[in-house]
């Protein structure tokens, strides 16, 4: 028949749409578009979610499992944590035994797993798929290609291109951006000058970048590791960096990377499930990468005074 | 001290983002116990700046920052999930057609 053939299509682009993990969540997924060319809509509540009618589980299951374990622990001692679910040791996608270097870590891991309430999703849980990432090391990254890669996001950088119109925004973007890039001028000793306006790259003099790679090869993977999603995921260099010297925090971070977005929620509205959305999931990213970092780094004082603690 | 204040602030909020209302089963505990062991364990110190402390603090505060956007974000995507999608009887349904009984 030809109309449930027409639904088949639709069913199908939705499970093509979500295998390719082009859909975020399910309020992205258009189908309103889709429906209207085959002239059918799909009905989006905003409000409460109905129980009557559900995503069908088939194609969940293939992304997100169900809880398999009761309780979730840690053991270990000095550098070597590991997590267990029930009396199961956490294991890598690769196979891998989960060892983290710190203990807090290994906390933070199996809070994300306890936390769980029917189905895992591992695409929410970043301190996991961060610790599986150093461990597996599946792009077989090397600590030099961690630098080059945080750097080589140096030339687009957010930070790097203000506006010229509205002149708010300008004024804003100049003030908060460049407040952070003087920062960076004075500790790293590095010459760093926002784009021309209407270029699409920013000309970064090599000595800048060797000097960063420099002082990013003093830190190690794990710190490398947390540091480049944090950089994934807000498109800057300068931001996370600044984090990672502890000059600012997550949300500052999250929100200096989307001053546009802010004014214009500011001046046209702000839509929860648009705006808020992404700044929480991006400031959960920033805080994620950052904490990876931090705990993981030879250089704080309090894993120091652990050892000496016993 | 001038950071016992904020500190408490810290530990309190911690401890209330740790208060998952998915374990229930006493294994909270574990984390609870952490931040409580650790806040302790720097309250005293001699110094006006302790880096040790400030640096936990921090630590304490990125924590903080991660469980309380991860839930917010968890919690905006359960309230706008959406219907999803009608089931193929329903659409059917709706333009006036039934499915056929017959699956051959």
């Amino acid at each position: 028949m030809r109309l449930v053939s027409e639904f088949q299509v639709v069913g199908a682009l939705l499970r093509l749409l979500k295998l390719c993990h082009l859909v975020v969540t399910h309020i992205f997924i258009d189908m309103i578009s889709i429906g209207r060319a085959l002239g059918l809509t799909l009905r989006i509540s905003p409000v409460l979610p109905t129980s009557s009618h559900t995503v069908s589980k088939r194609w969940m299951s293939a992304l997100a499992r169900r809880k398999f374990y009761k309780s979730v622990s840690i053991a270990g001692s000095d550098g070597k944590w590991e997590v267990n679910l029930d009396h199961r040791k956490l294991k890598t996608p690769g196979g891998r035994l989960l060892q983290v270097p710190n203990k807090e870590l290994a906390l933070g891991v199996a809070f994300e797993w306890d936390s769980v309430t029917e189905h895992i999703q591992t695409s929410q849980m970043h301190l996991t798929g961060l610790c599986f990432t150093v461990l597996d090391n599946p792009h077989k990254r090397t600590d030099k290609d961690l630098a080059e890669k945080i750097t080589g996001y140096l030339d687009t950088d957010t930070v790097l291109f203000p506006v010229e119109h509205p002149t708010e925004l300008a004024e804003a973007q100049r003030r908060e951006w460049g407040a952070v890039l003087e920062w960076v001028r004075h500790r790293f000793g590095v010459d760093l000058q926002p784009a021309e306006s209407g270029s699409l790259v920013c000309s970064v003099p090599q000595q800048t970048l060797d000097v960063l790679q420099e002082y990013l090869l003093t830190h190690n993977t794990w710190t490398l590791t947390g540091l480049l999603f944090a950089v994934e995921s807000v498109r800057s260099t300068v931001l996370p960096l600044a984090a990672l010297e502890r000059k600012l925090v997550p949300r500052e971070v999250a929100r200096l990377s989307r001053l546009e977005a802010e004014y214009q929620a500011d001046v046209w509205g702000r839509v929860e499930w648009a705006h808020d959305v992404d700044s929480l999931d991006t400031e959960a990213r920033v805080a994620a990468g950052m904490l990876v970092a931090h705990l993981c780094s030879s250089a704080t004082a309090h894993n120091v005074k652990h050892k000496h603690a016993g | 001290m001038s950071a016992g204040p904020a500190i408490k602030q810290l530990v309190h909020g911690l401890l209330r983002e740790l208060h998952s209302p998915a374990s229930r089963h006493g294994v909270l505990g574990i984390y609870r116990a952490h931040v409580m062991d650790t806040a302790r364990r720097f309250r005293v110190t001699g110094e006006e700046h302790c880096r040790a402390r400030d640096e936990l603090a921090h630590l304490g505060a990125l924590y903080h920052s991660y469980l309380s956007s991860r839930r917010r974000h968890q919690l905006l995507l359960q309230t706008y999930k959406g219907g999803g999608e009608r089931t193929t009887a329903d659409t059917a349904a709706m333009v006036g057609f039934k499915l056929p009984h017959d699956p051959r």
